[in-house]
């Protein structure tokens, strides 16, 4: 009891001392709750992003399926029994799995069950369509093969067409079993409701005959609804009835009643989290084995358990990506909790003291300060639910960095790692003010005087040398990415120049298989940030040296604010460290990860453009001119005979709309053979006049730029290009003569080339599949004697595909025959909606806000708390006389100092770590994600926006405290420094 | 030069308003203080000593009543005339010394002369003049948590007599010192009033403050005795 009281006491004095402080109270915990909004949108953001990949994986298997028409919930699971290959088919023996299924399966699973259905199909029966035939003889003509069928819930999802549903069968009242037929069946076999059938079945006991009444007709009443995982046309051969006549008349009285069985379990996947994958899939088969155990020959027909696991790969380069660009964040995240600490910690510094010299105990004071803590902490983690909700939505918009035009496509759905990452942050802010106030408490007001003396010392890790420590892991992190080339440990990167020696599929396929565990190194992922952290704390170690020269330049003047400003900069690296870092540590972050938005955003683009070659790609066939006798086109018509094909020039696509260039691009298996020995590749024909325009190109993909390489094929027209590392591993030089062997439409053509030029990477080219050669497409053309299919790249104003292939192929105008249509265009708005592509650019585009909005706060807060040293020290100095204007540009240069510092230093250190490390960061598991290699962007223009945001916060700063010491009573700022 | 006293007082009132309450620190003061006079300014704690100081170097204004000082009515005197007023003439001394904690005993003097707009020559020989004067040459580069408590309020003298006051208005200068350095410094005042004819306000309840003040005013209760 005494203890309760005691504890009410002090939750009273900590309420109360927020109380007393509500503006510095309400901004630290707004603070707080921004970066725990931040920290916990992090795990939740991804799970919802894995999420979104597994289901986009089960609808697409969903829509995939042919029978279906409607879209089946993605945790659909069928099993299924086809008795006729299984021996058993008793209803009898089924009943134990059927029970199992409906029943428990879902239980085992985990899951909630959101609805279930059982279909029962017995052995087909002959039913006699004629009626007179006698129901004694099995019927030789006029029959159709039906089954009787029954399906749970079934009344509710049909509409009758004619007659009524079935009653239930007796017997001893009626002989007919009522049935339903579908309303397709019944109008081809011309039937109709009210008359009487019989079903013939042959058995080894003989014939069984089944009087039927037709007792109505039917449809779907919704054949999309989700009721129907088979499609309504999948029951167009059977017999409806009611489930209690098959299973309580028809199959007492069948000798295998049972010809198929399928249940269908629909369970809630809301829930489910990228970590409840490989559980869940486990899961899976243990249900499948018991049902088998239970009623062999059930199997599992569809489950998500294949998906669960490819997405559990898939999520694994995912989970990795967002890993290693949160872990910026995470730095600054820790720079900016450093901070509010520190500042909150000082302001209370003086108290503390003053409170362990009359008496109280550190007990006490912990205990009370934690208490504070823990009543903002949760007050932050109560409002940092929902906006980390609110993020996780912005996020789900992202369609690039920073532009969240998408619909909003991601669950809102907090995870238990998400509230264990805000829980553990909210530990470590406890714990970093835990420590701070035991320092401070370790102070009577004696020993407090001495020690604010001292902190005109530099900080303690300047003294105890971290930011030199510091250095090593970054730079054996950095030896380490040089070293194997990417942040995957795998083999290098291919750059442009080493590409050729990455041909070999093996680099990829290692990469790929890397895969499985991303995590191998953490070092490698933290090298980037532990580089910015160390440089930022080196920084300030020169910082005293840089102000002491501009205190010395400026105490030659007569000036008062510019000197005072950086002699207290240069004198008390303390007291403004903390800011700095965060300042720092925010522009640097913020311009590597703008540059590495950038860099992906324009490598993401260079891709697909690499990958197509251009705009628009159309597959096109020309006129056939040579028929084989069944009428195909005879496109192995021997070059003796004249040439197959026939097209119209190319320059008629300028006549489609939009169209601003063509080129013809032929592409053909190729071999070259050195030294006896063939090497396989493939040969490029193309419009060297036109290709320049339409194609894309970077000019690091050969030493030469386009234009150059197509003047050295119109300077030859058997000239040549080729690989670099293809001439220089077989030791061949421009003006050699090179012998290659073309496959066209079956046929191989020897041809002598001159080699003229060389490249190291090419628009559609990946140097795994052999070399590539480019050449003359006329050349080729009159060597093998006549034109063959080839592609049309074109250049255009946004044209997508459809409205261009119809005017192309308008027979009324250009009449081609356009067989393929691939717009790059529509495939990187395709690609952007990726969940993978979504979720770094979502997270690299939150990052990059909060880093400037914790940035500002922090620095609004810094401004704010600092200001009652400052209160004290210009309390004096209007005293002494300093003019308003002198204390205005004090106060103006202390900024200007601070964020200029922190703008130059932060932008040039973020660019110096992006151009380092970037370079590394190009990830796929694909060959061709990582071709062409990433060619490192610098946001120059975002890092114009961050100028732009500090500008407005030296103005909010400054003016904010300007105000403030406009009103300062001087005697007030007097009499509080005799106190402190 | 006239012969009008350095300070005059009428009937000054300094009211604090803290919510409803009203506390009246002072209650109608009226003092003269002549030039060149070394006066001690004394009372009980909360007689309404350093809020007359305050008034008197325009730290603070009165809620009513007159303040004549160096021939300045100081109620007529906004913000920014106070302060210019203040830098050239009048020196201020404070009980915890008050000096910039990152400026060293030198840069804390010249501040004084650099925000008065001198020159660098003139800041430098002025600066030297007064440490000399107080004698701490020596202990120039030197900052203020490198040197004793009177060692810190020598320099906060030398501060306050840098731009050559008429007066000097000292808020218990001796209040955080022993009393070995109390007399020092106490003798230090002395010495500069008589050798410079600098007119010295000193708020005190120091009973050594007696052996070297020429006049001695007791406030109570907001008035003075």
């Amino acid at each position: 009891m005494k203890f309760l009281h005691r504890l009410w006491a002090h939750i009273l004095i900590a309420v109360w001392r927020l109380r007393s402080q509500g503006g510095l109270t309400l901004a630290a915990s707004l603070g707080l709750t921004v970066l725990l909004g931040l920290v916990m949108s992090i795990p939740s953001y991804a799970d919802a992003v894995s999420y979104r990949l597994l289901s986009a994986n089960l609808a697409g298997r969903s829509s995939a399926s042919a029978t279906a028409e409607a879209q089946r919930a993605p945790f659909t699971f069928l099993f299924e029994y086809t008795g006729p290959f299984r021996g058993a088919s008793q209803w009898e023996q089924a009943q134990a799995v059927d029970a199992y299924l409906l029943r428990q399966a879902s239980a085992e699973l985990g899951l909630p069950q959101q609805n279930s259905s059982r279909i029962l199909i017995s052995f087909p029966f002959k039913l006699s369509i004629l009626p007179e035939a006698n129901p004694e003889e099995e019927p030789q003509s006029g029959f159709a093969w039906v089954n009787f069928a029954a399906m749970n819930d079934l009344q509710s999802h049909i509409t009758l067409v004619e007659g009524s549903y079935p009653e239930i069968s007796n017997p001893a009242t009626d002989p007919f079993v009522e049935v339903l037929i579908s309303e397709k069946s019944a109008n081809q076999m011309g039937l109709s409701a009210g008359e009487t059938y019989t079903l013939y079945s042959k058995g080894e006991s003989g014939i069984t005959l089944y009087p039927v009444r037709l007792a109505g007709i039917w449809r779907a009443t919704d054949p999309k609804d989700s009721y129907w995982f088979y499609s309504p046309r999948e029951f167009d051969k059977a017999l409806l009835v009611p489930e209690a006549t098959f299973l309580e008349g028809l199959a007492p009285a069948m000798l295998d009643e049972l010809g198929k069985i399928t249940w269908r379990l629909t369970l809630d996947s809301s829930n489910v989290h990228a970590v409840d994958a490989i559980p869940l899939a486990n899961r899976i088969t243990r249900v499948e084995l018991q049902a088998k155990k239970l009623f062999t020959g059930v199997y599992l027909k569809e489950s998500p358990q294949a998906l669960l696991l490819e997405y559990q790969r898939t999520t694994s380069l995912l989970s990795f990506l967002l890993a290693a660009f949160s872990v910026p964040i995470a730095a600054l995240f820790l720079a900016y909790i450093n901070l509010v600490s520190g500042v909150i910690i000082e302001r209370q510094r003086n108290e503390i003291a003053v409170l362990r010299s009359r008496g109280a105990t550190l007990f006490q004071i912990a205990g009370i300060t934690t208490l504070e803590g823990l009543l903002m902490v949760a007050l932050a983690l109560a409002t940092g639910v929902p906006l980390s909700l609110g993020v996780i939505w912005l996020m789900g918009k992202t369609r690039s960095f920073l532009d969240f035009s998408l619909p909003a496509s991601l669950r809102l759905h907090p995870t238990e790692l998400s509230l264990v990452f805000g829980g553990c942050t909210a530990v470590l802010i406890l714990m970093a003010r835990l420590a701070l106030i035991i320092e401070a408490a370790r102070h009577t007001i004696i020993t407090y005087k001495q020690e604010q003396a001292r902190n005109l010392r530099p900080p303690w890790w300047q003294r105890a040398g971290l930011d030199l420590l510091l250095f090593i892991p970054a730079a054996y992190g950095a030896f380490l990415l040089r070293s194997q080339g990417s942040i995957l440990p795998t083999p290098a990167v291919p750059t442009a120049t080493a590409v050729g020696a990455a041909a070999d599929a093996g680099a990829a396929a290692a990469r790929a298989a890397a895969l499985n565990d991303p995590f191998q190194n953490p070092l490698l992922m933290l090298a980037p940030a532990l580089g910015i952290f160390a440089f930022t704390l080196f920084m300030l170690r020169l910082l005293p040296g840089l102000m002491a020269g501009i205190s010395w330049a400026a105490a030659q003047s007569k000036s008062v604010g510019l000197l005072l400003a950086a002699r207290h900069l240069s004198r008390s690296p303390s007291f403004y460290s903390a800011p700095l870092i965060l300042l720092v540590l925010t522009l640097s972050l913020s311009t590597f990860t703008a540059s590495l938005a950038q860099t992906l955003d324009q490598h993401f683009y260079d891709l697909q453009y690499y990958q197509q070659g251009a705009d628009i790609r159309l597959v096109e066939l020309g006129q056939c001119l040579k028929f084989d006798p069944v009428g195909n086109c005879d496109t192995g018509a021997s070059t003796e005979e004249g040439a197959t094909w026939a097209f119209i020039p190319v320059a008629e696509h300028l006549k489609a709309p939009g169209v601003t260039a063509a080129a013809r691009v032929g592409s053909w298996p190729a071999r070259a053979s050195m030294s006896g020995k063939p090497i396989t590749g493939a040969f490029l024909g193309i419009d060297r006049l036109d290709f320049s325009q339409v194609a894309f190109w970077r000019k690091d993909f050969a030493a030469d730029s386009l234009g150059e390489l197509m003047n050295a094929l119109a300077s030859d027209a058997s000239g040549v290009l080729a690989a670099r590392s293809f001439l220089k591993q077989e030791v061949l030089y421009p003006g050699d003569s090179l012998a290659l062997t073309v496959d066209i439409a079956g046929k191989s053509y020897p041809i002598q080339f001159t080699i003229v030029g060389s490249f190291d990477l090419f628009p559609t080219w990946y140097p795994e599949k052999g070399p590539l050669f480019v050449g003359n497409l006329d050349y080729l053309f009159e060597q093998v004697q006549g034109q063959h299919p080839y592609n049309v790249w074109l250049k255009t104003e946004a044209t997508p595909c459809e409205p261009l292939v119809e005017a192309l192929t308008n027979p009324q105008t250009l009449a081609l025959n356009v067989v393929g249509c691939i717009s790059t265009r529509q495939g990187i708005l395709q690609e952007q909606k990726r969940p993978e592509h979504q979720g770094v650019f979502g997270l690299l585009s939150v990052g990059f806000a909060g880093a400037g909005l914790l940035t500002v706060l922090g620095f609004l807060l810094y401004a704010l708390f600092s200001f009652q040293r400052r209160m004290i020290e210009m309390g004096v100095l209007r005293a002494l006389g300093l003019s308003s204007r002198q204390m205005r540009s004090f106060l103006a240069w202390e900024l200007i100092f601070l964020i200029a510092i922190g703008l130059v230093v932060g932008s040039g250190l973020g660019i110096f770590v992006s151009l380092l490390f970037i370079p590394y960061l190009q990830l796929g598991s694909k060959a061709s994600a990582l071709i062409p290699p990433f060619t490192v962007q610098i946001a120059w223009e975002r890092i114009l926006q961050i100028y732009a945001l500090f500008g407005l916060l030296f103005v909010a700063a400054f003016s904010g405290l300007a105000r403030r010491l406009a009103h300062l009573k001087i005697f007030q700022a007097v009499k509080l420094g005799e106190t402190t | 030069m006239t012969d009008e006293p350095l300070i005059i007082c009428e009937n000054l009132w300094r009211v604090y308003k803290l919510d409803a309450l009203e506390i009246a620190a002072l209650r109608g003061v009226n003092l003269q203080v002549a030039a060149g006079r070394f006066v001690a300014l004394k009372g009980r704690s909360g007689s309404g000593k350093t809020t007359l100081l305050n008034c008197l170097g325009g730290l603070d204004s009165p809620t009513a009543g007159k303040v004549r000082v160096l021939g300045h009515d100081l109620t007529q005197l906004d913000d920014e005339h106070l302060a210019r007023w203040r830098r050239e003439q009048i020196g201020l001394v404070f009980q915890s010394f008050s000096l910039l904690p990152t400026l060293s005993a030198y840069e804390n003097i010249e501040l004084m002369l650099r925000i008065q707009g001198e020159e660098k020559k003139e800041r430098r020989e002025r600066t030297l003049a007064c440490l000399e004067q107080v004698g701490l040459r020596q202990w120039m580069h030197h900052r203020p948590y490198e040197m004793s408590g009177g060692q810190q309020q020598r320099v906060a003298i030398a501060r306050s007599l840098a731009n050559r006051p008429r007066l000097i208005l000292a808020d218990e200068p001796t209040g955080e010192l022993d009393s070995v350095t109390a007399r020092e410094i106490l003798a230090l005042f002395q010495r500069i009033v008589h050798a410079e004819g600098v007119t010295l306000l000193m708020v005190s309840h120091d009973a050594l403050v007696d052996e070297y003040a020429d006049q001695i005013l007791h406030l109570k209760d907001g008035q003075v005795m």
